[in-house]
Formats: structure tokens, sequence, C-alpha cells
């Protein structure tokens, strides 16, 4: 592969080497070319190893999954036939039927993102080093975050079926609390990025931490708190429709049972009707993200 | 809470009225449609938990079913820690070729898709809406389709992660080709120069960073997914999670959503230390 080291990065054009393989610049420019070569060498034994690794991986994983360019290759030949025979046409007369679920999916994301929003904003303000109360509490904040991201929204899911049975009740506590990894993370982020000069200003005339907080902190981190909470909405539209799965109502449950019942027509129909949703709900984000910056 | 207070306000009030009273009513207006705004999105919270049959009786109801399933759940149990940890080598094995799948399938239609240097017109617009439809579909859809096409085990769960990264990284790399200023490809076909020799040493240098930051990314969101793909029979550790809930052992299922957290965790840094090698040049 060609290094993207020559793309104006390198220094005086005489850096180069000379086409006789000498070494030395024709201008007398021997340290530079000397720097030249040792970073070269740098970036070469990085770019090595990172290949190395990234190959070793993929052999290992092949050998390990026995998967393979002709598993895959097959594979995609199988699951096109199975798309042309079984999926298609999709089942239009089932549509009403599931529109309720899809109801759910929606009327879940909201609740979900709600509950994100409500547990974020504190949780981020606690988690940014510049306006928490204690390093402790940011590091503590920053960890709760940390750990919540690291557990799928789907496995959160399994949990709260177990406790609250199944439905859409358990889908949009688990979107809640899931959203609470990336919103909070966010939140804390755009609030560590902000200029602190307005900070001090409004902390000068005498605001209490809660005018800082609406009167500095707010105005510079609203676009991106609109960007990230409408950007969750989207994920939680996404994620509710998988939900389901697991048993937490929406769409994805619809399609979970008719796939066991071998009703693949119908199947294909609640695809499209997933798939029509995250379009409408990309269009209206989108919308109100122009709107709100 | 406002833009900016009445502070910087009063120093303005001698300048003249006008100029500030459209200030005040621009700044009445935005306040009013950001409290509709907020009053709607109240108002829909509001009645989509009315929907779902969210009210305080209900979660009140469940409170002794916390307690009894967290009373199961911990101590977080290991059963058969060797099964648990050969199966979340195999997620880690299946987002490993998803990705690499994905990202050589994504290349491939990023160059075809890019609008500055697709042989084919018409075929970019294809490429671009295909990439849309298989990314709104969420992965977890995609290997539910490919158990029933191939099979339970990883490989439908390989296929379910390739094409829906395909969805993603297919137009991100497009629209990096398409930023690419055009001096280096004209010199190049001025130079008589391939169409092959054209996408190796025009674009694919120009190109190479975001392609990385963006698979590496990928990656990140593909260990998460081929954890959970599991659940629905695609091979790897949600399948050992799915079991132990079904079987009522939450326990075990805590340990095994410790073992995911673990394990996200580890190959995050993985690929923190991948995306640091790259990135790393000596000045």
């Amino acid at each position: 592969m060609r290094t993207p080291v020559g793309t104006g990065r390198d220094g005086p054009v005489g850096t180069q080497p000379t086409p006789d393989g000498t070494g030395t610049g024709p201008n007398g420019q021997g340290p530079a070319y000397a720097a030249y070569q040792a970073r070269n060498r740098v970036l070469l034994r990085n770019r090595a190893a990172v290949w190395a690794v990234l190959l070793g991986a993929c052999v290992w994983a092949t050998w390990g999954t026995g998967f393979g360019l002709v598993t895959f290759i097959q594979g995609i030949g199988t699951s096109i036939q199975f798309i042309a025979q079984d999926l298609l046409p999709p089942r239009w007369d089932m549509a009403p039927q599931f529109i309720q679920p899809a109801l759910d999916t929606l009327y879940m994301s909201v609740v979900g993102l709600g509950i994100s929003i409500t547990l974020s904003i504190p949780l981020g303000i606690f988690a940014a080093r510049n306006m928490t109360a204690s390093r402790i509490v940011a590091y503590l904040a920053k960890m709760v975050t940390g750990f919540v991201r690291a557990v799928p929204s789907l496995v959160l899911a399994i949990f709260l079926v177990a406790v609250f049975g199944i439905g859409p009740l358990a889908g949009a506590l688990a979107l809640g609390i899931g959203g609470v990894g990336i919103l909070a993370k966010a939140y804390g982020d755009s609030i560590e990025d902000i200029d602190p000069k307005q900070v001090e200003g409004v902390r000068a005339t005498g605001g209490s931490w809660l005018q800082v907080l609406g009167q500095a902190v707010w105005p510079q981190c609203k676009p991106s708190f609109v960007t990230w909470t409408l950007y969750r909405f989207d994920r939680n539209i996404r994620g509710g429709a998988v939900l389901g799965l697991a048993g937490a109502g929406g769409l994805g449950f619809s399609l979970d049972q008719a796939i066991g019942l071998y009703q693949f027509g119908t199947a294909t129909t609640i695809i499209l009707m997933i798939y029509a949703l995250v379009l409408a709900s990309e269009a209206l984000t989108g919308a109100l993200r122009r709107r709100a910056i | 809470m406002n833009r900016s207070g009445s502070v910087d306000l009063e120093p303005r009030a001698d300048e003249g009225a006008d100029p500030l009273a459209t200030d005040a009513a621009l700044r009445q207006r935005a306040r009013l449609t950001r409290t509709i705004f907020v009053g709607l999105f109240l108002a829909m919270f509001a009645f989509s938990m009315l929907q779902l049959g969210i009210v305080p009786e209900r979660l009140i109801e469940a409170l002794p079913r916390v307690q009894f399933v967290m009373g199961i759940m911990l101590p977080p149990v290991l059963d058969g820690p060797m099964g648990v940890l050969a199966a979340a080598v195999e997620s880690v094995q299946v987002a490993i070729l998803g990705t690499v799948f994905g990202i050589l399938m994504s290349m491939v239609l990023g160059f075809l898709a890019a609008r500055n240097v697709t042989p084919i017109g018409p075929l970019s617009w294809g490429i671009k809406a295909f990439a849309g439809f298989v990314r709104a579909v969420p992965a977890l859809v995609w290997a539910l389709l490919f158990i029933m096409a191939v099979g339970l085990g990883p490989i439908p769960g390989i296929l379910a992660l390739a094409v829906n990264s395909i969805g993603m990284l297919a137009k991100v790399y497009a629209e990096a080709i398409e930023e690419i200023p055009k001096g280096p490809i004209e010199a190049l076909r001025a130079c008589g120069a391939s169409r092959t020799q054209i996408a190796l040493q025009g674009v694919l240098p120009c190109v190479i960073r975001p392609f990385i930051a963006w698979s590496v990314f990928r990656f990140d969101i593909n260990i998460r997914y081929s954890a959970i793909l599991g659940v629905v029979g695609a091979g790897g550790i949600g399948w050992e999670l799915v079991r132990a809930s079904q079987i009522g052992r939450y326990d075990r299922a805590l340990g095994v959503t410790l073992v995911i957290f673990v394990m996200v965790m580890l190959t995050e840094w993985w690929s923190n230390w991948l995306r640091d090698r790259v990135e790393r040049t000596p000045a």
C-alpha cells in the first residue's frame, strides 16, 4: 500500500532522495535528509506493526470461525436467493396490523429519550472537569457512564424484561438507561470544551453556580446538546425496533413472531416498516437540527 | 435560561430604541419557539408514557419483582468459564471478520459511489440508495435474515455485520473521496495514468486517514453488535446470555454481562492502540 506521507507534510522539497540513490541532497541537505530517513523508518515500523497485528487478527479469526472468502461469497449468494424466493413479495395486507407496534416503538423511543436526558444532564455536569463538585465526583460520574456505554441496550433489555415482564415498558427503560452512556459523555465533553472566559465573566458579576450554568455554560453547549440529543433519538428508533427481539415490545417483537412462524412475506413488511420509521425519524431530527442551530 | 442576560443589554439602552426593540422582539420570538418545542416534547413524553401504560402503580408493583431478580442476580456466577470465554472469543472473531469484509466491500463500493471518480454516473446514485437502505435496517434484523438463509452459527453473524458496515462505510468513504482536491487527480490523468493508477496513487493517499478513522470507529460499533448477535442465534457470547436468562439464572446472565463488558473494554483499548500507531507522525 502507498503511504500517505507524501501529501505535503514532509517539509522542504529538497529533502527528496536523489535519483542516483547516493542519499545526500544536491544542495548539501544531508542532515535534513537524514531526519527524513529516520522519520520514514519510524513511520515504516509503526505501519508494519499495525499491518502485522491486523493480518494476525484476520488469520486468527478466519481460523477460529472457519469463515473465508469462499464462505462469504457463498453466503451472500444463498442469501440473495433466499431474499428473492422467500422474502419477496412483501405482504402489504398485513401492514395495518403492525401500525400499533410501530407506534409502540415510537413511544418507547420518546420515553427512553426523556429518561436519558433527565439522567444525563446531572451526570454530564458532574463529569465535566470545569463544573463538577470535586475530582472524585467527576471520576465516579465518568466511570458510571463508561460502564453503561459498554453494556449494549439489548443486554439491559434482557434483565429489564425479567423484572418488568414482556412489553414495551422494559424496552423504554432499556433505551433510557442505555442512552445515558452516550448522552452523559457527550454533555460532559461539550461542557468541558466551553470557553472558560464566559464562565469567569458571569462568576465575576457574582453569579451563583446555577446562574453560571444558565448564563455561561448552556449558551455555549446548546448546539452540541441539541445535536447529540437528536442523534440519540435516531439511535433509539433503530434500537427500539430491535429490542423487541429480546421480548421488549415494538416492531422487533412482531418481527420475531413472524419469522418464528415462517411468515417471510409478513417479515418483509415489518422490515420495510422499520425502514420507513427510521427514514421518518431521520427526516424529523434533520429538520429540528437545522432549526435549532 | 437566556442567551445573554440583561447584563449586556443595559449599556446599549441609550444607543437608540429601534435596534434594541427588534433585538428584544427577536429574542422574545426565539424564547417562544423554544417554549413551544420543549412543551411539545414534554406533551409527547407524557402521552407516550400513558400509551405504554407506564403509570406509577406499575412501577411500584414491579418493586418486589426487582428484589426477587436482584436476589438471584447477585452475586454473579461464571458458569463454565471456558465455554463463556470461547464464546467471547468467537464474538471478537465475528466482529473482526465482519469489519474486514465490510471494509473491503465498502472500498470498492465507495470508489464506485463517489461522484468525482465513478466510471458510471447513475451507479453512484444507486449505490448510495442501497447503502442508505442497508444502514437503516438494524444489524440484528440482518442477522435474523442471514440465519434464515444460511443457518445458525457465526457465519450469519459475520455476514450481517459485513452488510451493515457497508451501509455506513460505503457512504462515508464515498463522501471522503468526493472531498479530495482535484489537482492530484488531474495531474495523474495528464501523465496518462490509468483508472487503477489514479485510484491507488491519487485518491487513496488523500483519503487513507479518514478511511482508517471510520474503519476503526466501525470496529468499535461491530464489537458491540457482535456481543448481542447471539441473542437471535448468530453465535458468540450473546447466546450464552440468552440461555442463562431463559432458564431464570440471572446470576449467570450477570456473569456473562461482565464478560461482555470486559470484552468491549479490551477491544476498545486495542483499537485505540491501533489508531494511535497509525496517527503517530514524528515531527
